[in-house]
């Protein structure tokens, strides 16, 4: 976490860091889980406009 | 006793009186300056107040129509605005301490168009500190307090949007939606709020929460209201490259076309973030008997995994609002609410390849949404906010922080955020009041750019109520 911080020239104390740890693991682990059910190497984000696009009503 | 009178139409009513002549723009803007004088010191709805001004430009509005000339159905009426939208020159404090002397250097596209259409400006609104909270707190420009009840929260982030309405200080305001900020207050303060479908309107000049997630849209006391405001700022803008070219239909026109023969989906969460109380489900189900009464075909239907579309949303905003902020974070942290900073710096530690897959599975969560839970309906209708509204103290988290922040926030977003994840059209309306006296919102929610069904709907539902003619007193 020291390098992290380093890298991100952050400062934050150890209580801080644990809520925060905690906070990004939930968020890192959902995605995580979404992505391996759903994602291919093809997949872009820019295919969100295009999908909005030709879901529209018709 | 006539300004008052006056004060109390809605903004189609004004408008349309002032076209045809039997009111002036003075006169309505008088009114509202009138019930702003009474109603501020009680729910602090505005920042700033521009009183000579908006005279000055209605009576402009009066001359203009007085030699022929009428700019559109919004000539004429008074409108405030969260302060997040940049005019040139003028101070945009976006609800922060951080920029209360900054002057923006554009003006937004919304209110260009607002310019355009022939609005009278009567000020900016309090929000939420850069639209970063979800319940109206601001320990810099102090909370705004509902008008049905000063001890409860009005919602936010726009949350000056839904006060000023509600109390009949404005006939409609502007607010932005990142993860309910437009339809929270709406349902809070007992008025109609829109989030458009992303795209269908310019985020140009609105102060950003998030790239990904804003949307710009109107808060109104009717539907009719709503489709006539939304209307004039909705449609493509080179300055907004996300904005979409599909042309923008005439809302109004559709409004009459009844419900009938639609099939609409009620979804009432049992499981999710926050468990849906009681009360607040009795009153979804009431508002789909009412529309069931009124022809439309109403079938259970089950929505999406929440919380995957709740947590991609928490890596955008979070990402995106740690890149924004870190110049002022780094520099001036303790010009920042907690709260707010808080919920901000965990997009410091958050890989961009999370990021980059939560932007690459929207496209998916659309798709699966338009599969499953929209399937065999025209459109959906869910609660707005899941529990009775709380008290302005009850949900004061500033001194608290981290954990306890977080809580509070996904209490009030568990039902809309999914739905800035998905981009989808998704409509507050009143359908009732809690145990306290306090309003309840209904969201209607459709497919991309089916902004006009959910009028159509919404418009069908208060012909058939009355909850958005009742005014807190």
């Amino acid at each position: 976490m020291d390098e992290i911080l380093k890298l991100q020239g952050l400062k934050y104390d150890a209580k801080r860091l644990a809520e925060i740890a905690a906070e990004v693991e939930v968020l890192n682990d959902a995605v995580r889980k979404a992505a391996e059910a759903r994602l291919t190497f093809d997949d872009e984000p820019a295919a969100f406009a295009s999908v909005m696009e030709r879901e529209a009503r018709k | 006793m006539r300004n008052d009178d006056i004060a109390l139409w809605s903004l189609s009513e004004v408008a349309d009186a002032i076209a045809a002549r039997r009111i002036s723009s003075v006169e309505a803007t008088e009114a509202c300056l009138a019930r702003i004088e009474v109603w501020q010191p009680r729910v602090n709805a505005f920042l700033r107040l521009y009183k000579d001004k908006a005279l000055a430009q209605a009576k402009a509005m009066d001359a203009e129509l007085a030699a022929g000339k009428r700019r559109g159905p919004l000539h004429g009426v008074p409108m405030a605005h969260k302060d997040m939208y940049y005019r040139k020159g003028e101070i945009s404090t976006g609800g922060s301490a951080i920029r209360k002397d900054w002057r923006a250097p554009v003006t937004a596209t919304a209110l260009e168009k607002l310019d355009a259409a022939g609005v009278v400006e009567l000020g900016f609104l309090n929000m939420a500190e850069f639209a970063a909270g979800p319940t109206g707190h601001n320990v810099h420009h102090g909370h705004c307090r509902n008008p049905w009840d000063q001890s409860r929260v009005t919602g936010g982030s726009s949350s000056g949007s839904g006060a000023s309405v509600a109390a009949r200080l404005v006939y409609g305001a502007l607010g932005s939606d990142t993860g309910g900020s437009i339809r929270l207050p709406a349902a809070a303060c007992g008025v109609v709020g829109m989030k458009a479908t992303y795209g269908r309107v310019s985020r140009a000049g609105a102060v950003a929460r998030s790239w990904t997630l804003d949307h710009v849209g109107p808060l109104t006391r009717t539907i009719r209201d709503n489709a006539r405001v939304l209307a004039a700022i909705a449609g493509h803008d080179p300055n907004d490259s996300t904005t979409s070219e599909k042309p923008v239909p005439d809302y109004e026109a559709a409004l009459e076309g009844g419900v009938a023969g639609l099939r609409i989906g009620l979804a009432l969460p049992k499981e999710g973030l926050v468990p849906l109380d009681p009360a607040i489900g009795a009153a979804v189900q009431a508002a789909a008997d009412a529309l069931g009464k009124l022809g439309a075909r109403i079938t259970p239907v089950t929505l999406p995994d929440f919380t995957a579309l709740y947590r991609a949303a928490e890596v955008m905003v979070k990402c995106e609002a740690a890149a924004m902020h870190r110049p002022w974070m780094e520099k001036t942290p303790e010009l920042y609410a907690n709260q707010v900073r808080t919920r901000m710096e965990a997009g410091f530690f958050i890989p961009a390849t999370q990021y980059i897959d939560a932007l690459r599975l929207r496209a998916h969560f659309v798709k699966e949404f338009l599969s499953t839970s929209m399937d065999s309906v025209d459109a959906v209708i869910l609660p707005a906010i899941p529990f009775p509204l709380p008290t302005i103290e009850e949900t004061d988290t500033e001194q608290k922080g981290g954990p306890a922040v977080l809580k509070m926030v996904a209490g009030f977003t568990g039902l809309t955020r999914p739905f800035n994840t998905l981009g989808v059209p998704a409509l507050s309306v009143p359908c009732g009041f809690d145990k306290n006296g306090a309003p309840i919102g209904l969201q209607l929610v459709g497919r991309p750019f089916d902004e006009a069904l959910l009028y159509r709907i919404g418009h069908a539902y208060q012909g058939a109520t009355d909850f958005h003619q009742r005014v807190p007193t």
